[in-house]
């Protein structure tokens, strides 16, 4: 069964057995005035939305051996939400579009959320908060200029590791759409730190008491230092609004007004799998995310972040990461029973990966990587409900990199040893052309579309990074009934140009173009727009 | 009723006949149709949105996350197993074949800046064996440079098995004696370079020995004599002086899954009164785990030898002999199985990993026990084949099961340590 006929099959039964519900859709126009939308409308007003933490145990559990949110029958598929007309995600508390969009400068993707706030390391530094979750040691600082920091430090096995891999990821992912902390790599040396009073600290064994200079020098005995005696740290900058806590990779908030799409629909959500395994973030789970309650224009509403980027591109945060990270789930009882049964003779093929001795590395590499079967550290709802145009916008977006570029944001990173920050550089280099290889051709990678001269204009992505060969595309032009969704041929009509009828049409009158590669399966229908004397792309419609 | 904003770029096709059929409806029962669509994609958000904000409600994770949340955040498991006020239980750690142990333990590990650590353990199993430790010890003293452990212990094991001396005593012939013993031991070593340590210990050991418990089985003083048991008759204190070498670059000490311990101790024991049971001991134990496939196969080799040398006219009394079987060597034999003045043991382990927490091994075990040191080679050993299952968090094992076989039966353990664990360098030989 292809997806066309899956879409059908799925709009007849829904027809049949939803027949009283349906005269709202059918009398629904396909495009509004306002198609497709760039942003989201301002939000409500969510003064009232109040922190509540979640658990990361139950998180593991409930994803690993439950499967939470709503999830397609086998054989169907649930399309993405949260997107417009063109499939793209409007700018949104969730997600700006940045990037892919509109090409940032590399001084602009070096600069990602922000970097002017490091922090002051010409003064003394005070610890006020002890750090209570998460692996790696920790605490939070506030500097001589009262900006307050989360302050992360590398295991001793492996110095750089996971201070680089916080500063070089968080830069991606914002260049990605997503909203992040900014995140700085500082060194300070033991004497400029200092314990404000009345901060503590709960130990190992639960006792909470008063935090002490001791309690800083114990935890800096096991953090590794710089030639210089100094020592080196990643400092999140506090993010500005008011801390609600996680979101979960479904459902939605039910305090949020704004929150009003599940998260394992979001398109925002479900290609993050994607930009994930390209930067090896298997650790992309709800207690890596934070909601902030932020105030702008007099509106309170809920900003939606991801946060501790630590444990990416080979790193655990304090170790390097297993290499099974990526390619199995921490439980996944298919693989459990082929190892289980074989007696350890079925090896997978991650198991033979080579890694660099590099400590500043962990493990990450490019050559077992397979963006297709990489997986997180446990089942993500949104991430099983990654359909292939979700992917293929993901993919779009990664490939959006250059070479130059990714090398300008690994060396961020900061690394004393130029082969670890080579070796970062060529896998995500190496990496990227996979994901583009796995994902583009997934639907027909066909993009940008504008109407030019009468034309109709776009980008064969396969070939513009050289995935493939330029190609010839069928097309055939089309009336289109907005109100219907009708199209009615317009008999040979099949070049790019626009055709006359079209052209001529009155205004907000729609016209469609049915496009067709090699795999009859793969159509995109570009929807047109008349407006005035303007003819404009309001939609793009996908299968695969 | 609300559409979501972003369906409406979603491919369909709804067959005309039906849409045809909703016109029909539609103009005969004009009521459910009434539903009107906003005009614009952002007038659908903001509809959607106002109509959730008026069913705004706490969102508040469910009451089995609570739990869970409650025990992570209130560090519940690390507060069980820190105790209340430095006392917390002690589960298990008892001598093999003693059955389950449970009792007191206080631990303080804040003495001296964190520098000092004193632990104290009254345990009792319910085969009634009793075992009582006190230990001072400064493991990373002087910037790791210098370490001390003062370990006190009194045991009352009442059914140790004894099967006769030598590799040839018979499985039938298994009886059982009490030992009641008491042990002062002090080590004291430096950590030249990182991995290598040495050290002088020493230590003085009181003995007495009593008849078996265990009804079942015969009292080891009715059916060996002291030329059998040597010992069994006199049981006098003893005073140890001896030092070691240890290198050990294991990767992880609580899941080791590269590099290598190797451990070579050489111990003097002086009987007192004087007995003729002054005896020296050599103990070399080398560990080996050979990864591959990323560390997520392990081979994982294990050998020792115990050698002891009487002086002129001495013996090496039968409770301070090396022993074989059990959970830690030949795992196919009971416990106690094998005494005699020397041993040799090998063992081999095929471990892989069948998800992150759980690796599986397959193990074979050979060794034996001997009177003369040209005995020292592998002929005529004793072999143990069997397979274990190994959980573990975070890389260190916390459990073990393993079932091994020899031609003597199976045998099933369940331990919560690790195989070729950390040799003590103690007096008393049932630790």
């Amino acid at each position: 069964m292809n997806a066309n006929t899956r879409v059908r099959g799925r709009a007849l039964w829904g027809g049949v057995l939803l027949l009283p519900l349906l005269g709202p859709g059918l009398a629904a126009q396909k495009f509004r005035s306002d198609d497709p939308l760039p942003k989201e409308p301002p939000p409500l007003n969510a003064e009232k939305v109040m922190g509540r933490k979640l658990s990361d145990y139950y998180d593991f559990a409930n994803n690993t051996f439950r499967k939470p949110g709503e999830h397609p029958p086998k054989g169907k598929t649930i399309p993405a939400r949260g997107v417009n007309t063109l499939g793209e995600v409007p700018n949104s508390a969730w997600y700006t579009n940045r990037h892919f969009h509109r090409p940032m400068s590399i001084e602009e993707l070096v600069r990602g959320p922000g970097n002017q706030n490091a922090p002051d390391t010409s003064a003394r530094l005070t610890v006020v908060k002890a750090k209570t979750e998460g692996v790696s040691p920790g605490f939070d600082i506030v500097d001589s200029k009262g900006r307050r920091y989360n302050v992360k430090f590398d295991p001793l096995t492996n110095p750089e590791m996971a201070t680089a891999a916080d500063v070089i990821s968080s830069k991606f992912f914002y260049a990605l759409g997503y909203n992040v902390p900014e995140n700085y790599i500082f060194t300070f040396s033991r004497d400029q730190i200092e314990v404000a009073p009345n901060v503590s600290l709960t130990d190992a064994r639960g006792k909470r008491h008063p935090m002490t200079e001791r309690d800083v020098t114990e935890l800096l005995l096991n953090v590794p230092r710089t030639s210089d005696g100094r020592y080196r740290a990643a400092a999140s900058f506090y993010l500005k609004g008011k801390n609600v806590r996680e979101f979960r990779y479904y459902g939605t908030r039910q305090d949020d007004p704004n929150d009003v799409v599940p998260h394992e629909h979001r398109r925002d959500l479900r290609r993050l799998r994607v930009f994930c395994a390209w930067l090896g973030h298997d650790d992309s789970r709800a207690i890596n995310t934070l909601d902030m309650l932020v105030e702008e224009n007099g509106l309170h509403f809920v900003r939606h972040h991801l946060i501790d980027f630590g444990a990416t591109l080979g790193s655990d945060s304090n170790r390097p990461n297993s290499p099974a990270s990526g390619n199995t789930y921490w439980f996944d009882g298919g693989s459990a029973a082929r190892e289980f049964f074989s007696l350890g003779l079925y090896v997978p093929r991650w198991a033979r990966a080579k890694y660099p001795s590099l400590p500043a590395v962990g493990r990450f590499e490019a050559e077992v990587f397979d963006p297709e079967r990489w997986v997180p550290f446990y089942p993500s709802a949104a991430f099983l409900n990654c359909l292939p145009d979700d992917a293929y916008w993901a993919a779009k977006q990664v490939m959006a990199f250059t070479d130059e570029q990714i090398r300008a944001l690994v060396k961020l990173g900061q690394f004393s040893d130029p082969r670890a920050e080579k070796w970062i550089a060529d896998c995500l280099i190496i990496r990227r052309v996979k994901v583009g290889k796995a994902f583009l051709p997934k639907v027909l990678p066909l993009d940008r579309f504008a109407v030019e001269d009468n034309r109709l204009a776009f980008e064969d992505l396969a070939a513009k990074h050289k995935l493939a060969a330029a190609r010839e595309y069928a097309v055939q032009w089309s009336r289109f009934d907005n109100n219907t969704e009708q199209k009615t041929p317009l008999p040979g009509e099949t070049s790019l140009r626009l055709p006359g009828q079209i052209q001529a049409a009155g205004d907000s009158e729609y016209s469609a173009a049915d496009i067709r590669g090699e795999d009859p399966k793969k159509t995109v229908t570009v929807f047109l727009r008349k407006k005035g004397s303007n003819v404009a792309v309001v939609g793009v419609d996908r299968t695969w | 009723m609300l559409i979501p904003y972003s369906r409406a770029h979603t491919p369909k096709s709804v067959p005309w006949l039906i849409r045809l059929a909703i016109l029909g409806l539609a103009a005969l029962f004009p009521a459910p149709f009434l539903w009107a669509q906003k005009e614009s994609r952002a007038a659908e958000i903001e509809a959607a949105r106002k109509e959730k904000a008026q069913h705004l409600k706490p969102d508040e994770p469910s009451k089995a996350e609570r739990t869970l949340l409650a025990i992570k955040e209130g560090k519940t498991l690390e507060r069980i197993s820190a105790g209340v006020a430095g006392f917390r239980l002690k589960l298990g750690g008892l001598v093999q074949g003693g059955g389950f142990a449970i009792g007191p333990e206080y631990l303080r590990q804040d003495l001296a800046n964190g520098n000092l650590i004193f632990r104290s353990a009254a345990q009792a199993s319910i085969k009634a064996y009793q075992r009582y430790d006190l230990q001072l010890t400064a493991p990373h003293f002087a910037r790791n440079r210098l370490f001390f452990d003062v370990f006190a212990v009194h045991h009352d094991y009442p059914g140790i098995n004894y099967y006769g001396p030598g590799p040839r005593s018979q499985k039938s012939a298994r009886s059982n004696f009490r030992i009641i013993d008491t042990a002062l031991d002090g080590t004291f070593g430096l950590q030249p370079v990182k991995h290598l340590k040495m050290g002088a210990s020493g230590g003085y050991l009181a003995t007495t020995l009593g008849t078996g418990k265990d009804t079942r089985l015969v009292p080891t003083d009715k059916v060996f004599g002291p030329t059998e048991a040597i010992g069994i008759d006199t049981r006098p204190d003893f005073v140890r002086v001896g030092g070691f070498i240890r290198y050990d670059y294991r990767d992880n000490p609580g899941g080791p899954r590269s590099g290598g311990d190797y451990l070579i101790q050489l111990d003097r024991f002086y009987s007192r009164p004087d007995s003729g049971n002054d005896f020296r001991r050599l103990n070399v134990e080398l560990q080996q785990y050979i990864p591959f496939f990323n560390q997520r196969r392990v081979i994982a080799l294990h050998a020792r030898s115990v050698l002891t040398y009487p002086d002129n006219n001495h013996a090496v009394p039968f409770y301070l002999q090396p022993v074989l079987g059990g959970a830690d060597d030949l795992r196919g034999f009971r416990p106690f199985r094998f005494y005699d003045n020397n041993l040799i043991q090998v063992n081999g382990e095929y471990r892989y990993e069948v998800f992150s927490g759980l690796d599986m091994a397959l193990f074979a075990d050979g060794g034996k026990v001997f009177h003369r040191h040209s005995q020292w080679n592998l002929h005529h050993m004793e072999a143990a084949f069997g397979f274990g299952f190994r959980f573990n968090v975070r890389n260190n094992v916390f459990m073990r099961i393993d079932t091994g076989f020899s031609h003597e039966g199976f045998q099933i353990w369940v331990k919560f340590n690790n195989i070729f664990g950390e040799e003590r360098i103690r007096s008393s030989s049932f630790q």
